[in-house]
């Protein structure tokens, strides 16, 4: 019961006990010196140029809605490949395998009508 | 330590861990649910009323995962779960593409302008 | 465990196929064919996809009706039992869904040439996919597969409705259909959900079936799976109080997609119902007669004070949606199946009248719409009869058929439904339906007046439609007089029908 979770509660405290220590050491021990580099946005990198709240161009959400949907599909192509073997044992991994290359070659055929339509072009 | 945690976790195989009692997933899961319903009749933001939905799905995913898990890990619940992501994210492509619409003509989100429509 | 399919799982799947396949040529043919010959190449086509489809379907009818030599063969092969039912009800659904889908785009195809940029694949794809996933839920022995299909079909539709996607009401349209529709399977979802956790199966015939009595009625989280399962399907269905989204959503549409809206999703919605009658918790029983009759009430009282056509049958819509209402309350609440099943013979045929009627109805919509939006109201229609005598005559046709006068299929379809409730015991939701009917008269003719009684508006000319539209016009138009005069012409076909 409840009591199995005890050790993922001393886990948690060791956690926050290590961040808490750390932070406080450094704290108390470390000296403090301000110099230009230290106050800059970050201490690499490039100066921000605009708000980071600008909006982002739609081809972003068109790339993201692309992206949704053949990245739901190895969801479909994990099952199969991970019970593939239990089926040939079965004698029906033709069966499968079949099925697996019909559900592809859809797949297939909706990246080339994107492709063809233009969706994957940026500009 | 990392072995009694281990131990914890459900096992690779056979019976999942039982100290979690099946009502309470179920519990947990109606209440996303319920919380679904409220974020989707109340906010007015689109985007927000949009991931209302998201959260009712996956609140019914939980009950199937949930039911399954209770049913020695009934591969059936779990296969529903897969469809179920999948139509979410084909409900989410649609949705957005229809908020993108939207936005183009209104230049706003909020669900109060969607009022053309009236007679 | 044997993986093989059968010819009769094929036989059985003939229609869907033929539409997958015709879904995936169709949008093959877009991407490698350029503009004019694709709106040469597809309207075609795609008629012949839906032909080849409803022919299936004919012929699966046919082969499983008793008497038929191939009978006692139909049974489905090991891989397709568990999720498919091969029945005469199913062809039946089968053959509406893609007669409704033919007439939609026989409707359309001038509509469609019409359009600034004429989006000839993505719209035939699109109609392809409603009949592919209306089919799916009606078939489907397993809810989740009736979930996949109620999600096909609605996706395309939300597409479909805000095509014209640089018009403000088009997209305010979709945008709320989508919001409402997703909400609604988010709810079927977890009724499915809660049912599955109850009972462990999804299964329906094991959920229970009409043809099955003296099963316990469902308990617990089942119940209340069932429950919350059927507020989903009422949405659909645009059963008041569940049916805010209706008149914004048909108003603001392309008149052929609220055509098939109308007519396609509420078909669905009530083979559905059908089906999953027995998940209904018997505790709440009693509310169907009773949402019956606030739909009776709200749909008429919604269509009185209406200006605009669309809005108007829309809220006819949810009226007729009660009606079905008081016959499902004969499958629900009635006692032995031999009332279920002269009570399900009755909503065929009404889902089946009122498709056509309706496809009539806002096939002259259509057509009449091409010039100006502002024909929908009743001042567009004004003196029709002496401006295109043979549309007037279809939306007559069609506007007596719905209030279910004599000469008219619509008057059987209400006949028969208020019987199967009556000999059920279901007085009260027949005695307001027939009082409904009675009020809905005065709109119904508002529209007749309109046509014949009104002196025309001056310069109104009227575009002229294409000849499938007029086609299909015409046939519906016969159709609704045919069936009104031979209603047994429609009756007989539906007697196999067994679940």
């Amino acid at each position: 019961m409840l009591a199995d979770y005890v050790p993922i509660l001393i886990l948690l405290l060791v956690v926050i006990g290590f961040v808490v220590f750390n932070l406080a050491v450094s704290e108390i021990l470390g000296r403090r010196r301000a110099t230009r580099g230290k106050a800059s946005t970050y201490e690499c990198g490039i100066d921000p140029e605009t708000n980071a709240r600008g909006r982002f161009s739609v081809k972003f959400f068109l790339v993201a809605v692309l992206f949704i949907l053949f990245d739901i599909e190895s969801v479909f192509l994990i099952p199969l490949g991970v019970n593939l073997k239990a089926f040939a044992a079965a004698g029906a991994g033709t069966f499968l395998l079949v099925e697996m290359i019909l559900f592809m070659v859809v797949l297939g055929l909706g990246l080339a009508y994107i492709w063809r339509k233009g969706g994957l072009e940026w500009d | 330590m990392i072995a009694s945690i281990l131990a914890v976790l459900p096992a690779a195989e056979g019976i999942p861990n039982p100290s979690i009692p099946t009502s309470w997933v179920l519990l947990l899961a109606a209440l996303l649910f319920i919380l679904g319903i409220y974020g989707f009749l109340v906010r007015r933001d689109l985007i927000v009323v949009f991931m209302s939905i998201e959260l009712m799905l996956n609140a019914a995913n939980l009950t199937f995962l949930a039911a399954a898990r209770e049913r020695m890990l009934d591969p059936e619940g779990q296969v529903y779960a897969i469809f179920v992501i999948t139509v979410a994210a084909v409900e989410a492509a649609v949705g957005l593409a229809l908020l993108i619409a939207w936005f183009r003509l209104r230049a706003t989100l909020d669900v109060e302008t969607a009022v053309e429509l009236e007679g | 465990m044997d993986f093989r399919l059968t010819t009769t799982d094929l036989h059985a799947l003939l229609p869907l196929v033929i539409l997958s396949a015709g879904a995936c040529l169709v949008l093959l043919i877009d991407l490698f064919l350029r503009e004019e010959a694709r709106s040469r190449v597809l309207p075609p086509l795609t008629s012949l996809i839906l032909l080849g489809a409803l022919g299936a379907g004919i012929e699966q009818y046919i082969s499983l009706s008793p008497g038929s030599f191939r009978f006692p063969s139909e049974r489905l092969g090991p891989l397709l039992t568990p999720i498919w039912r091969h029945q005469v009800f199913t062809a039946v659904g089968a053959i509406l869904l893609c007669g409704i889908a033919l007439a939609v785009h026989w409707i359309s195809t001038s509509w469609l040439r019409e359009e600034d940029r004429p989006a000839y694949g993505e719209y035939q794809c699109l109609l392809l996919l409603f009949p592919i996933g209306t089919i799916l839920l009606i078939g489907a022995r397993n809810l989740m597969l009736a979930f996949v299909g109620l999600e096909i079909f609605s996706v395309a539709l939300y597409v479909l409705t805000a095509m014209r996607r640089t018009r403000s009401r088009a997209v305010e349209a979709g945008l709320k259909y989508f919001l409402l529709g997703a909400f609604a399977a988010a709810i079927f979802l977890y009724g499915s959900a809660l049912i599955y956790a109850g009972k462990g199966t999804l299964d329906l015939p094991d959920l229970g079936a009409i043809s099955r009595e003296g099963l316990p009625a469902p308990v617990g989280l089942a119940a209340l799976g069932g429950g919350i399962l059927f507020l989903a399907l009422f949405f659909k269905a645009s059963v008041a109080p569940f049916h805010m989204w209706t008149p914004d959503v048909y108003q603001g549409a392309p008149t052929p997609i609220t055509a098939l809206m109308s007519t396609g999703t509420k078909t669905a919605a009530f083979f559905l119902l059908i089906t999953a009658a027995r998940l209904f918790p018997h505790e709440i029983l009693p509310l169907i007669p009773i949402l019956a009759i606030v739909s009776i009430l709200v749909g008429n009282a919604g269509a009185l004070r209406q200006t605009d056509l669309k809005r108007l049958l829309a809220y006819s819509g949810v009226a007729h949606a009660g009606y079905l209402l008081v016959a499902y309350c004969a499958i629900a609440l009635g006692q032995g199946h031999q009332d279920a099943h002269t009570a399900i013979r009755a909503i065929l045929y009404y889902l089946a009248v009122y498709g056509i009627t309706n496809l009539a109805a806002f096939g002259v919509l259509a057509w009449l719409e091409r010039r100006e939006e502002s024909v929908l109201t009743f001042e567009g229609i004004r003196g029709l009869g002496r401006r295109n005598p043979f549309c007037a005559a279809v939306l007559a046709l069609a506007a007596l058929s719905l209030a279910g006068i004599p000469p008219t299929a619509g008057f059987w379809a209400k006949y028969q439904v208020f019987a199967a409730a009556l000999s059920a015991g279901q007085t009260t939701a027949a005695v307001v339906g027939i009082l409904g009917s009675v009020v809905g008269l005065y709109y119904y003719l508002r529209i007749l007046v309109a046509l014949y009684f009104e002196p025309a508006p001056e310069e109104a000319r009227i575009p002229a439609a294409g000849f499938a539209g007029a086609l299909t016009l015409g046939l519906s138009g016969a159709a609704i007089l045919l069936f009104g005069i031979f209603p047994s012409l429609l009756v007989d076909p539906l007697i196999h029908i067994r679940l």
